[in-house]
């Protein structure tokens, strides 16, 4: 297999992410949703989004300690509605459109952020699903 | 900011769910009701236990000749004789017991096919095969079973997401500690006789490492800051192989001890096997530090491939098709990303933080009431560790840390976390979390000392670029004092960047000047201005405790008092 890059070399294009912001601390302030444009020669994988949407809007809150190596199951956000490990997805070039939303199943914290002490239902299979 | 405080009364507080710290908490829970067991990141998922990678070391003696002596012997070899022989001795002499626990806990090693022996491992530098594994998981594997316990002992309570910020001592010693609950953004008063620091090593301390990121040292910056020793800040591990593309790979370790067993080979840009140039007889069969040293030099020499790495070539080995089935996250998955994985381009990366808090066999620091387990304590492993020795001293110390942290609750009388110590901690997080600073994001000014420290106080060291370090450290340190951050109290990521900022820096100060004190070449301390070995001046730790403002450096000569026959297994490299 030869060495060659996974996302398209054009540093023009981009994909279009769609966040869901909330903080149930902030009384009254509903749920929102927030769109980024991410330029594609930055990310790979979908953990690279989430610390580039991080570094680019540090009001976001997403978990900043994970292993990047598949193990620590710290990464997991709800992708286009489905629960994944995120430094497990590859962005390949077919992707163009993104929402991410907190991992269902447990207490939202803040944004991205899951209280992962705290499962809100009987769906923790959600992780199981993702296939790890 | 941090307008709340809440208080909170434990008589145990572990700081850290890694291995060592969710073991302390078990051996702590056995003694006393009250055990507080708090994490920075989300238990279970946090901390770099989780990586590691296959080996576990005991010598049970199972299927072979192997003794806890035979172990501790490789341990001080391969450190260069600079390891704390009484602790070493120790982490060899419980290795074995410690397996046991972990199968008490729920973690069924790989067995013989008999079912009836452990399976164990080869590992370089290891005389018999010592490695109790469970696969490529063995890290997730002793995690799991380790919070699984946890949970199930009614006397510790975890919690995650919070920072401990502080450590509180007078002159009896601990009296409390300060931390910050990230979610509600509100400061906690600890009020505890004893705690536990569990945090882990400092590998983001430097900008390519294999650690988790939260790996920033806090707990080792915050028992200096509190006037504990520290032991050996100059002693770095980096893991020879890790990919350097793609970038979002960087840095990763390719796990590569069973490569190496089964004929591994390294090639630089102009396709030359150039550990045959270094080591004519043992090639790539040698020590971490020796083969990062050599493959840094292929690289710094302009040698290197075309991310700056050399090629890892997994052609020669005829196992590896089996290999790589067995270890799809190491061998396959890396494929979806367009590594080709039977030549893959490497180079070394930060792994073990070798240095850190001085314990004695007790687990204690100098201050009393302050104990230490896992990677956040130095001098274990001298100059070098061993395969699968850093989860064996998590556990090893991590019961001895837990079991002597509650006794001490037991027997000294709690009192409240003295008010006037509190009410300073949180002047000092105003200055460390400003409310109008304008300069730089912490994060930028965090990926600046990482760069700094990783080409100054990295694999290959001199005198000029260590002082250079030193200077790079203090002008960040004044920068930092107006950092900007956005001002959410909930969950505030850039809250967490500053304060790891804050003791990484502190940090950075220690291991570049320490690094700078010792002027020879030791293991992982490779200084080009002093190539060369040098027992008859260096067989001696540095040591360094804060006084007031100031930093007291001084040395102390090795202790030999088991093994005292100063032989050296390898050739130093020919520089
Ligand atoms: C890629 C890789 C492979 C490895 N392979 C092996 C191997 O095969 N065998 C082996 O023996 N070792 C291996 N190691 C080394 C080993 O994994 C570590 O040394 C060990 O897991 C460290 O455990 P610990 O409990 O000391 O710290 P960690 O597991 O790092 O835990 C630290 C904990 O402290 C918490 N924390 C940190 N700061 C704070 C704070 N300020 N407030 C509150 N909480 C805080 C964190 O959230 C975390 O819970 C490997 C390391 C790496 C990187
Ligand atoms: S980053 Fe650890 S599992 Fe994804």
């Amino acid at each position: 297999m030869p060495n060659h890059p996974v996302s398209s070399p054009n540093d023009e294009a981009t994909i279009r992410v769609r966040v869901r912001r909330f903080d149930p601390q902030t009384n009254g302030q509903p749920p929102y949703w927030q769109d980024f444009q991410v330029p594609r020669g930055r990310v790979a994988r979908l953990l690279d989004v989430l610390q580039y949407l991080q570094q680019e809007d540090p009001t976001i809150a997403t978990r900043p300690h994970f292993c990047r190596d598949l193990v620590c199951n710290g990464c997991y956000v709800n992708y286009n509605g489905k629960p994944r490990m995120s430094c497990m997805t590859p962005l390949n070039a077919r992707v163009t459109d993104i929402t991410l939303e907190p991992l269902q199943g447990y207490r939202v914290i803040r944004d991205l952020v899951v209280d992962f002490l705290d499962k809100t239902c009987g769906n923790s299979a959600a992780e199981d699903e993702a296939g790890v | 900011m941090l307008s709340t405080v809440a208080q909170v009364k434990t008589d145990v507080l572990i700081i850290g769910s890694g291995a060592a710290g969710a073991r302390a908490a078990i051996e702590a829970a056995e003694f006393t009701a009250a055990v507080t067991l708090a994490a920075k990141g989300a238990p279970r998922r946090s901390g770099t236990t989780n990586l590691a990678g296959v080996h576990y070391a005991a010598a049970l003696g199972h299927a072979d000749e192997d003794t806890p002596w035979e172990h501790f012997h490789d341990t001080i070899v391969e450190a260069r004789w600079l390891a704390d022989q009484e602790l070493a001795r120790v982490m060899c002499l419980h290795g074995p017991k410690s397996v046991h626990d972990l199968e008490r806990y729920g973690l069924h090693w790989y067995r013989t096919p008999d079912g009836t022996h452990y399976k164990q491992l080869p590992a370089p530098g290891h005389s018999f095969n010592r490695g109790v594994h469970y696969n490529g998981k063995t890290g997730k594997m002793v995690q799991d079973a380790l919070i699984d316990e946890v949970k199930r002992h009614p006397n510790i309570h975890l919690l995650g997401d919070v920072f401990i910020t502080q450590i509180l001592v007078d002159d009896s010693g601990v009296v409390g500690a300060v931390g910050i609950h990230l979610e509600r953004g509100e400061l906690l008063a600890i009020s505890t006789r004893s705690v536990v620091i569990a945090t882990g090593g400092a590998g983001m301390v430097f900008k390519v490492t294999d650690m988790e990121t939260g790996s920033t040292g806090d707990g080792i910056a915050m028992a200096f800051r509190a006037g504990a020793d520290l032991i050996a800040p100059e002693m770095h591990q980096f893991f020879p192989t890790a990919f350097v593309w793609p970038e979002t790979l960087r840095g990763v370790a390719v796990n590569s001890s069973q490569l190496w067993k089964l004929g591994l080979r390294l090639y630089n840009a102009n396709d030359e096997r150039f550990m045959e140039r270094y080591y004519p007889e043992q090639k790539e069969h040698m020590p971490r530090d020796i083969l990062s040293q050599c493959i840094f030099r292929e690289i710094t020499e302009g040698r290197g491939a075309e991310h700056g790495g050399v090629w890892l070539d997994t052609r020669w080995i005829e196992e590896f098709e089996t290999l790589r089935r067995d270890r799809p996250r190491s061998y396959i998955w890396p494929e979806k990303l367009g590594v080709n994985v039977q030549r893959i381009e490497v180079a070394p990366t930060y792994h073990f933080t070798l240095g850190g808090i001085r314990i004695n066999t007790e687990a204690e620091t100098t201050i009393p009431g302050l104990y230490a387990a896992g990677e956040v304590v130095g001098a274990t492993h001298g100059a070098n560790r061993l395969a699968g020795n850093a989860l064996t001293e998590c556990l090893v110390f991590g019961e001895i840390a837990g079991r002597n942290a509650a006794l001490r609750a037991l027997s000294t009388t709690a009192r409240p976390a003295p008010e006037a110590m509190v009410r300073a901690e949180c002047q000092r997080l105003r200055g460390v979390l400003p409310e109008t600073g304008t300069g730089r994001r912490p994060r930028a000014i965090y990926d600046d000392l990482r760069h700094a420290m990783y080409h100054n106080v990295g694999i290959v060291r001199d005198g000029r670029r260590l002082r250079a370090a030193v200077r790079r450290v203090a002008e960040l340190r004044e920068e930092v004092r107006s950092v900007q951050l956005t001002n959410t109290q909930h969950y505030n990521v850039e809250w967490i960047w500053a304060l790891e900022l804050d003791g990484m820096l502190e940090l950075a100060d220690l291991f570049a000047t320490g690094a700078e004190m010792r002027t020879e070449s030791r293991g992982a301390h490779y200084r080009e201005d002093y190539p060369l070995l040098d027992n008859e001046n260096w067989l001696k730790n540095i040591l360094v405790r804060r006084e007031g403002k100031r930093h007291v450096y001084w040395t102390e000569p090795v202790t030999l008092p088991y093994l005292s026959e100063v032989k050296m297994r390898y050739a130093e490299p020919s520089r």
